[in-house]
């Protein structure tokens, strides 16, 4: 879908052409890295292969940030997800404020748009995994997988998985966690997508690329509903490309 | 293991895609391992299948999944269906305000909690979770629904321990499952 194109063209990756009247030739051939992403983020002048935002709606709490886009206009359900979503202040400590994605959950269009968009993106891709991360990441990756004809791994916390398991650890702001998956889960050579609901220091989702990445795989891209860009989680993930709908900030 | 109605041809490939792993998580469990089946993309497809057909048409807006597994299959059948995702989780981890259930394990006790306002009096709610052994969590969840006003129409998992008769704690609520599983 050629608009949807344009709305990948972000500035935060090295694309070239202009985000109104883009050109075939400027565009990378999927799957070459996107660093791109559709969000209701704020962007510099479109002089730059980037989106000029117009028309901010009224600042609320949801995981929008404080400006609109074309890329709602261009596409409306954009602005639905991120009206979908609840910001909960103090959770789980003080200072913190929570991207709830329950209630976008409790909204069938708006559930099935979020699916959707990761679908259009990702179904000629030859993606055969799609991972997901525990818990949220099982409630958007299955319909992820399940319409693109891929398997699906979950990831999970130390001991859940019954069977051989190898582990990537990562750090947390103090100490740090694991993430396990099933060995011959995925076989070497395999296309993957990692899926999580929320993208912040990028911890977790670096374990997962980790993960994947020991056992040969090639991790295509990570793809999250919501990024909280102020946590710099996308620089955390290397060389892998992030796709997210919508900015928490 | 058998199948719980009628022959359809997918339950046969469902069946066989469930991995029994032995002794855990203790000794003596012989533990129904699903993440093999959603290996199999045409496997997993079928299982939704099997719960969308039964589900779809019926005036379900709620589909409630059980914490973690129940979160897997869930939300494709409430996609299909057109019902929206109520996850039903361990506590502390629902942000918003919540509603809890508490219910008791073998050794001990454990708590289910939905968030206020997730569900209104009315709607018709299926409870989904990848199995159910001894029905303690499934009750639960049916009683965090019953408590706002739902009507629970079904539970559904894939798999069934029938030994450890968690459907007759369901006290009277259908129970839709696709696969037994028999301890030969």
């Amino acid at each position: 879908m050629q608009s949807s194109r344009v709305l990948l063209c972000s500035s935060t990756n090295s694309l070239s052409g202009s985000a109104v009247t883009p050109t075939l030739a400027s565009f990378p051939r999927f799957p070459a890295p996107l660093s791109a992403k559709i969000a209701n983020s704020t962007s510099s002048s479109s002089s730059s292969s980037s989106i000029r935002f117009q028309n901010s709606p009224p600042l609320r709490s949801t995981a929008s940030s404080s400006s609109s886009s074309n890329m709602a206009s261009q596409d409306p359900r954009i602005a639905t997800i991120s009206s979908a979503i609840r910001v909960i202040p103090d959770f789980p400590k003080p200072g913190i404020m929570f991207q709830d994605i329950t209630t976008l959950l409790l909204d069938p269009k708006a559930f099935k748009d979020t699916i959707d968009l990761f679908v259009e993106r990702y179904r000629d891709q030859n993606i055969s995994v799609v991972a997901g991360v525990e818990a949220r990441g099982f409630i958007f990756g299955p319909p992820i997988a399940l319409a693109i004809g891929a398997k699906f791994v979950p990831m999970r916390k130390p001991k859940k998985l019954p069977g051989p398991v190898i582990s990537e650890e990562y750090s947390l702001e103090y100490g740090t966690d694991k993430i396990e998956m099933h060995v011959g889960a995925v076989q070497a050579g395999e296309r993957a997508l990692i899926i999580d609901d929320l993208i912040a220091t990028g911890g977790t989702l670096s374990a997962a690329i980790r993960l994947l990445e020991r056992v040969e795989v090639q991790v295509v891209e990570c793809a999250c509903v919501i990024e909280l860009p102020e946590l710099k989680g996308r620089e955390r993930l290397g060389d892998k490309a992030l796709f997210v709908l919508v900015n928490g900030s | 293991m058998s199948a719980c109605t009628d022959e359809d041809p997918r339950l046969h490939g469902i069946r066989t895609k469930i991995r029994v792993v032995p002794n855990f998580p203790k000794s003596g469990i012989m533990f129904q391992d699903i993440t093999t089946l959603l290996l199999d993309p045409k496997a997993f497809k079928d299982t939704i299948d099997l719960f969308v057909e039964r589900y779809k048409g019926k005036n379900i807006s709620v589909v409630a999944g059980i914490e973690a597994r129940g979160f897997i299959f869930g939300p494709p059948i409430a996609l299909a269906i057109g019902a929206k995702f109520v996850p039903l989780r361990k506590p502390k981890k629902l942000p918003g305000k919540v509603i809890s259930q508490e219910y008791i394990l073998e050794y001990g006790r454990d708590c289910l909690e939905m968030h206020v306002g997730a569900v209104e009096s009315g709607e018709r709610a299926l409870v989904v979770d990848d199995l159910i052994a001894t029905g303690g969590t499934l009750c639960a969840a049916m009683d965090l629904l019953e408590r706002v006003g739902a009507e629970v129409v079904e539970c559904a998992c894939v798999i069934e321990l029938p030994e450890l008769k968690g459907r007759e704690r369901l006290n009277g609520k259908p129970l839709y499952v696709l696969v037994e599983y028999l301890d030969d």
